[in-house]
């Protein structure tokens, strides 16, 4: 029996406003964030609203360096006694003084902006700095955050005599979250004076890119709501059920002709039901290991990210639990709109916490008794382990997706270090073997390929397969 | 108008290379100028001078502005030292102010940017050219050297970095 393969709709669209769906990708397949339509509003063209900067006027390098030598050279001249030295230095002191001088304002009008303001991973987002006021030259230079690249305009950019004066950058972020994505200095010189500016713009909202991903993975019982999975139990779907005799009500379209005229009794063709499924994704957010932009948090959150949108694709009810410092969850929900409230509860994943959290706070409504649950960890913490633990003795159907995607750094030069390597490795195993020993699943996933090549072994009989013959998951291709 | 530079990762611009070229120049004949006049150990001097302006100019040293005025003050130093005549310090300090002037370009302007900016500094290179040139004259009029005259132009000085510098606007009175 197979599944029905996903529709050929994409994921929910980024929007300033609310969300719409973005139609047109490729069935089964995640979309690439370009397909995401970003109406964001163009920050070049449009005017960009300037707020008053405290501005610090101070001596520029300039000035020093022409008082510096002028006086110098004056002393020397008193020094020596010799009016001809003089001429060293009095170019030097007449452009100081031929320098323009007058009231500098105490503030600045400028801004910088980032459009869009919501974004997918790897998507550009362009800043615009601008300084308005009596300035002979601005100097901008960006300081790029973590994770974060510039794609397009120089580090440093000169305007000269520019009214306003702005600068404009491309940047990719390749992390997720609410971030400020960089800080823009300004120096400001008007004659001999400059004025450092700085500036920050506002937050962006970067969303995960999901990797591509099906919905394979179906808990045994599907929900008696219409959806678009298979289920086992005859119904008015499309996928082929079974053969039985005519009973009187049957459509006769359903009829079996080639049974009927071989056995001399009718006998109809049973459709399988269409149901719904209710899927809970599990985030560890209690260990973030690896480098900015591809910790294992970063890998988590993608990872649910790409499973709620194959889900919620196909019209299944999508929820999230993450364990944390605060155990927060969402309730399975289905529609577009729920893929952008449980991304915006990943952007608040991140903070450091030694509390345990205590699964008996979860409500029923947020962890349905037959939901499959996928968690997505990177079995360092304990803490995650013992969830584990208690979820399967509840009977929970439940996956485990290992995002621990890179081993601990070995010395070729020292022999302890590769035996803490394999004793580590070892560990590995074992935890996974005493995981499968209670009925638990683990799929190794790397970020470099999709979700559908982590749960392709499920499908198969031996191996992982095997091991969801303990539970009530099945897997289909 | 816009210029830019990325920390070098861009191949530098052609108006760069042309203002640092001309940049070391000027700094070159502000150091080599007088050297034809030392004598001994004091030739030292354009080694040292010739160095700073290089570094000056590039290299990772270079983002430290007190670099440049080194170089200007081992060319004061050269000058202090020879004693040449009017004419060669005259050119000097001319020298001196157009590598000080130059030595401050933000890197990697594209061309017409650069262009801008050598024109916002030329106002500056006018009044260093005539303000030499009336010492010039002044000094050269054949008159007893006087203590009065070098008094006048310290206070010159120490007014002009007075006038220059930059002054905060006053603050707006309360309302009464």
């Amino acid at each position: 029996m197979s599944n029905r393969p996903p529709q050929a709709k994409g994921p929910p669209a980024v929007q300033h406003e609310p969300a719409t769906p973005a139609r047109g990708a490729a069935a089964g397949q995640a979309p690439p964030p370009a397909a995401a339509q970003r109406p964001a509003p163009g920050p070049a063209g449009a005017a960009v609203p300037l707020a008053p900067v405290p501005a610090t006027w101070q001596a520029a390098p300039r000035l020093r360096r022409l008082a510096t030598i002028g006086v110098a050279v004056t002393l020397l001249a008193l020094l020596t006694r010799h009016a001809d030295l003089l001429l060293l230095g009095a170019p030097a002191l007449a452009a100081l003084a031929a320098a323009r001088r007058g009231g500098r304002p105490g503030t600045l009008d400028a801004a910088v902006t980032a459009a869009p303001s919501r974004c997918f991973e790897g998507e550009d987002v362009e800043i615009v700095a601008t300084v308005a006021g009596p300035v002979d030259e601005a100097t901008f230079r960006i300081e790029p955050g973590p994770a974060v690249t510039v794609v397009d305009g120089p580090l440093t950019q000169v305007v000269v005599a520019g009214q306003p004066a702005s600068a404009r950058w491309v940047l990719q972020p390749h992390a997720w979250g609410r971030h400020q994505l960089c800080t823009v200095t300004a120096r400001c010189t008007d004659g001999m004076g400059q004025a450092p500016l700085t500036l920050r713009p506002e937050r962006v909202e970067v969303f995960p890119h999901p990797p591509p991903a099906r919905a394979t993975l179906l808990p045994a019982d599907l929900l008696r709501r219409i959806g678009e999975h298979t289920a086992t139990a005859p119904g008015a779907g499309i996928e082929f059920y079974g053969i039985r005799g005519y009973q009187p009500g049957d459509r006769l379209r359903d009829l079996n002709w080639a049974v009927t005229s071989r056995l001399g009794q009718p006998h109809v063709n049973q459709r399988a039901a269409l149901r719904a499924a209710d899927l809970v994704i599990m985030i560890d957010a209690f260990s973030d290991v690896g480098p900015p932009g591809d910790t294992t948090l970063d890998l988590a959150v993608r990872g649910a990210a790409g499973l709620a949108t194959a889900y919620l694709r196909t019209g299944d009810r999508v929820g999230v639990v993450v364990l944390g410092g605060v155990l927060r969850w969402l309730a399975p929900s289905p529609g577009n709109r729920q893929f952008f409230k449980i991304v915006e509860m990943a952007f608040g994943v991140r903070f450091p916490s030694e509390a345990t959290p205590d699964l008996d706070r979860v409500p029923r409504t947020a962890l349905p008794p037959r939901a499959l649950v996928v968690l997505f960890s990177p079995l360092l913490d304990r803490r995650a382990l013992n969830a584990v633990t208690d979820l399967r003795q509840r009977g929970v159907s439940l996956v485990i997706v290992d995002v621990l995607t890179r081993e601990p750094p070995a010395e070729p030069r020292q022999p302890l270090s590769q035996l803490a390597v394999r004793l580590w490795r070892l560990d590995r195993g074992a935890l996974r073997s005493g995981l499968s020993s209670l009925g638990v699943p683990v799929l190794g996933w790397d970020s470099g390929t999709g979700l559908e090549a982590a749960q392709a072994p499920l499908g198969r009989g031996g191996g992982v397969g095997a091991e969801l013959r303990g539970q009530r998951i099945r897997a289909v291709r | 108008m816009i210029g830019g530079g990325n920390g070098g990762i861009r191949p530098p611009r052609l108006g760069d290379v042309i203002t640092r070229l001309v940049t070391g120049c000027l700094g070159a004949g502000m150091v080599v100028l007088p050297a034809p006049h030392l004598t001994g150990r004091s030739r030292a001097l354009v080694v040292v001078g010739l160095v700073l302006v290089a570094v000056s100019l590039a290299g990772p040293l270079a983002r430290w502005r007190f670099v440049g005025t080194l170089a200007a003050a081992t060319a004061v130093a050269e000058a202090a030292a020879t004693r040449p005549d009017l004419a060669v310090l005259a050119w000097e300090g001319l020298l001196i102010l157009g590598y000080l002037l130059l030595v401050d370009a933000p890197r990697n302007m594209p061309g017409t940017v650069t262009a801008h900016w050598l024109w916002r500094q030329l106002p500056l290179a006018v009044w260093g050219v005539f303000t030499a040139a009336i010492v010039l004259v002044v000094l050269a009029v054949r008159v007893p050297v006087s203590a009065w005259l070098l008094v006048a132009g310290a206070g010159a000085a120490a007014a002009a970095v007075v006038i220059a510098l930059p002054r905060r606007p006053p603050e707006p009175r309360e309302p009464r």
